[in-house]
């Protein structure tokens, strides 16, 4: 028998991850926060919790203002940040702040109307797959994949499908009408287009290194994904820190 | 009146009323493309529980009510099982919420059915509105109830000999407007008062130059048709085809030079000079005739007692050949002020300028609207927009020409299709024999032989037509700074449109007259003073319904001031003198050997007003004349100084004769060199 018997240390059960409340009076800020708390880092969420104040109960006046400026943000802001950093659509950009802010459907139709032109880049993008990245080709299909699975959750990691649910709850029509969802698969697509250009560059300096082609693939096939989703940490960044004063903002309001 | 109860404004009505109908079912007709588009994917989606934005685009425009979907879907979001980012949609949907897609969707179904039926619907009610104007249509083409006169309608020969004496507005048929080309009564006559500028822009492709051309000639057939004698003036230009374009037209270069004004003007020189006598006379008419008084020549015409003015058509075909800048700016200013002064102008541009108005689509599939166009590369480098002459453009589209209707209550014009009148060759030349036989009947004012017989031979009627020339005459000069002379009455026009030859006793008698009844004055104490109106002469001069009652009514006598002046009759060169004891007096025949000279003479002496000279130039000219004339006559003539009045009065003719100065009057270039020919055997 053991003189000095160790006691089995009891296994700790971790702390539960730090959340953004989802249970509050307005069911506009839970559904922010229930998506805000799959995509902000942990040390973001408890910055924000630290500055958080206790809310009181919510109009539902109060939540179709929050969700106004959730939907304006995201069709404005967040979009025009997209466009302009990944140097596409720069004419959109630069169009977006003429437009009035969205307050009722119509406005919200009118930035519609610009959201809409964007589905030209998915013809656009469709056309440059074709015609510069061949099926047989190991390293166009590395790049392409890589590209779309970053480019996919590109949306969602950078906040703006957690924006364009939490007003959807609200103000759905509203959000269909500014074509909120648009808004998504058209970041999807220029974000697609971004990596796949982002990617390539790697793509021939591995190519050119030294190995053997499985080892190569193996290579490629761990450093793409990677190489996409580095090349879109700048504006998600950006986004996310946008996103979060947004959020603090939306939260005080009474 | 009705707006429907004329061609233009029928017209205006309808095409408002086809436009405003057609947008209505436009609008439908679009929305169900839209709709119909947007099915198959609709269906997809809210078959599978997706509503994408465009899905709800379409709700919206099928105008679905859509709350209960919304709702359930706020309520799948804020439960964590629906987003808007389609890759997030994982759960399949609740039964309420798949009962909502289910119930939208059939309600989507019903609203595409129901919209169908709406179109067939407002289809068929739209042809039934539009027949309602069945009636009004056949009222202006013909039949019991014909709305139009029957003189008004097209003619094959000429009708106009009806129209002696006053010339009143003459309607023209410019072709027939179709309104409503899917209706075969849809047809409306397209007519104007002879006042319509037109610029036919044929490209060779929808509108051939020469069907334009064609149809210019109709036109103008059209109008000479129903022309009273004397009542039309032509100047035609064809810089592009030596002439041809004029047709049957170029016969009056021999027949009726006076109705032609010459010649088809082919060269940039003469093109210049025939629009510059244009200008001249419109600005002769807007000044003498319309001055600020009346709205247009057809109402200076319709006042008694005035010489009637022609109307006149510029023809220019193939512009802007043969056109320099000074020419095209004359016909700009001619196409400007052409509306009050009874000049129309048609234009038949050269197909290269066609792309100065292009067409685009309209409401209505027939109609068409204009839009910006340029000036072609190949055109002079002076051919701008602000040059271009003003008219309703004739444009062709679809195979055929179209002409510009503005629709009643509306700013946009439309063009719709335009069928010309394309009048036979044959019946164009009796048209135009039958106008200028008649016209050669009559003296410039149109009257009827009768009535000129009945002038001639009653004395209170030949008196009464004398005094009022006189009178208005000397109205109308009372503005000259040098001062009107009786003598220049007799050789003034205003003697002339009176239909009858006066003697220069008569006139005399009459002005002895005037004077006497205190109509008349002259400035005491000068050597030849001049007629002047009493206030009386004055207010007498101004009545339009001044008659020999009036003058009868006149009484008491004003002896006085005693008045100069010189006539020579129209038979022998003879002087008349009205002395200062108010008597007249003729003498003084020409000396034998020089009776020639006096008879050329008394013809420049009658030319020279018309030529148009300058006033001063006109006074030195009459003076030389005089001096001829004074030669002529004394008992021993000086043929030195006779010599040198002849040449000294060619000097002022030869330069109009050459064309070599501007601001003559109409025809002065023919008449000066008339004149020349007059004095050619005397002048070495």
């Amino acid at each position: 028998m053991p003189l000095f018997r160790r006691d089995q240390p009891q296994a700790a059960s971790p702390p539960p991850p730090p959340q953004l409340p989802d249970n509050t009076d307005s069911p506009f800020l839970n559904v922010l926060s229930r998506e805000l708390n799959a995509v902000l880092p942990k040390e973001k969420i408890v910055e924000i919790r630290s500055q958080l104040t206790a809310t009181r109960e919510a109009a539902p006046e109060q939540d179709r203002l929050r969700a106004f400026l959730a939907l304006d943000w995201l069709t404005h802001a967040w979009l025009g940040r997209w466009c302009a950093v990944l140097a596409r659509d720069e004419q959109f950009a630069a169009a977006l702040p003429s437009l009035p802010p969205i307050r009722d459907l119509h406005t919200a139709g009118q930035t519609g109307d610009l959201v809409h032109i964007l589905r030209h880049n998915e013809i656009t993008a469709a056309d440059h797959l074709a015609q510069n990245y061949r099926d047989d080709n190991f390293y166009d299909m590395a790049t392409v994949s890589a590209a779309r699975q970053a480019s996919s959750s590109a949306p969602a990691k950078a906040a703006g499908s957690a924006f364009a649910d939490a007003a959807a709850s609200t103000l759905l029509d509203e959000c269909l009408a500014a074509r909120a969802d648009r808004a998504l698969s058209a970041v999807r697509t220029l974000s697609f287009m971004y990596c796949l250009d982002e990617v390539w560059k790697h793509m021939t300096t591995w190519a050119a290194g030294p190995g053997s082609f499985d080892v190569k693939k193996l290579n490629i096939n761990n450093l793409a994904p990677a190489a996409a989703w580095y090349a879109l940490q700048p504006v998600t960044g950006q986004l996310l820190d946008d996103a979060a004063r947004l959020y603090l903002d939306l939260h005080r309001m009474r | 009146m009705e707006l429907t109860d004329n061609p233009d404004g029928l017209a205006a009505v309808v095409t408002a009323r086809n436009l405003a109908l057609h947008r209505k079912l436009g609008a439908e007709r679009h929305r169900l493309r839209q709709l119909s588009e947007a099915d198959a994917h609709v269906r997809d989606e809210l078959g599978s529980g997706v509503l994408s934005s465009e899905t709800a685009a379409a709700l919206r425009l099928a105008q679905l009510p859509t709350s209960r979907l919304s709702s359930s879907l706020q309520r799948e979001i804020q439960a964590g099982r629906w987003s808007l980012d389609d890759t997030r949609r994982t759960t399949s949907p609740s039964p309420e919420l798949s009962a909502a897609f289910s119930e939208t969707s059939a309600m989507w179904q019903q609203a595409l059915a129901t919209a169908t039926a709406a179109l067939d619907s407002s289809a068929s009610e739209t042809a039934l509105l539009l027949d309602e104007h069945e009636h009004d249509f056949t009222r202006m083409t013909g039949g019991e109830q014909q709305v139009m006169s029957s003189f008004a309608l097209p003619h094959k020969t000429y009708v106009g000999a009806a129209r002696t004496g006053k010339s009143t507005a003459v309607p023209r048929w410019l072709g027939l407007l179709e309104v409503l080309p899917e209706k075969p009564w849809g047809r409306l006559p397209w007519t104007d008062l002879s006042d319509r500028n037109l610029v036919f822009l044929p490209d060779e492709q929808n509108l051939y130059y020469w069907d334009a051309v064609s149809a210019v000639q109709s036109i103008v057939a059209d109008q000479m048709s129903r022309s009273a004698p004397n009542g039309l003036k032509i100047t035609w230009v064809d810089g592009m085809h030596q002439g041809q374009s004029a047709g049957v037209f170029l016969r009056l270069a021999e027949n009726g030079p006076r109705v032609l004004d010459g010649q088809v003007w082919t060269e940039p020189s003469s093109i210049e000079a025939a629009l510059r006598r244009v200008a001249n006379r419109v600005g002769q008419i807007q000044q003498s005739c319309l001055k600020d008084e009346l709205p247009d020549l057809d109402s200076y015409n319709d006042r008694p007692g005035v010489p009637v003015e022609a109307h006149h058509v510029v023809v220019v075909t193939g512009y802007p050949h043969g056109f320099q800048q000074a020419s095209a700016t004359l016909l700009q200013q001619i196409s400007e002020q052409s509306y009050r002064t009874g000049v129309s102008v048609l234009v038949v541009m050269h197909p290269m300028m066609a792309s100065i108005a292009p067409t685009a689509g309209s409401a209505v599939s027939y109609y068409a609207t204009m839009e910006d166009g340029a000036i072609p590369k190949s055109a002079p480098e002076w051919c701008t927009f602000s040059v271009l002459p003003r008219g309703e453009p004739v444009v062709g589209r679809a195979g055929q020409p179209h002409a510009r209707v503005f629709p009643h209550e509306e700013n946009v014009a439309v063009w719709m299709p335009y069928s010309p009148r394309n009048l036979e060759k044959a019946d164009q030349e009796a048209i135009l024999l039958g106008y200028v036989r008649a016209s050669a009947q009559l003296v410039a004012t149109g009257l009827s032989p009768r009535e000129l017989a009945v002038r001639n031979l009653d004395p209170e009627e030949r008196t009464t037509a004398l005094r009022k020339a006189m009178l208005m005459w000397l109205h109308e000069q009372s503005g000259r700074a040098d001062g009107p002379r009786w003598e220049e009455f007799l050789t003034s026009d205003a003697v002339h449109v009176t239909g009858t030859t006066f003697t220069a006793d008569e006139i005399g008698r009459q002005a002895k007259y005037f004077h006497e009844q205190g109509l008349v004055f002259g400035a005491p104490g000068s050597e030849s003073p001049m007629p002047v109106l009493t206030p009386t002469g004055e207010d007498l001069s101004m009545r339009k319904d001044v008659n020999a009652a009036d003058f009868a009514a006149l009484s008491g006598t004003r002896p006085g001031d005693t008045y100069n002046t010189i006539f020579r009759d129209s038979v022998t060169v003879s002087q008349v003198t009205v002395g200062r004891d108010n008597t007249v007096t003729q003498h003084q025949h020409a000396a034998a050997g020089f009776e020639e000279l006096a008879t050329a003479m008394r013809h420049v002496s009658e030319l020279l007003p018309r030529i148009g000279l300058s006033a001063p130039d006109a006074e030195d000219a009459a003076e030389h004349v005089s001096d001829v004339i004074a030669e002529t006559t004394a008992a021993e003539p000086d043929p030195g100084r006779i010599r040198r009045a002849l040449r000294g009065l060619r000097t002022f003719l030869q330069p109009v004769a050459d064309q070599a100065v501007s601001g003559v009057g109409e025809g002065a270039h023919e008449l000066a060199k008339e004149a020349l020919g007059h004095l050619q055997q005397f002048v070495s």
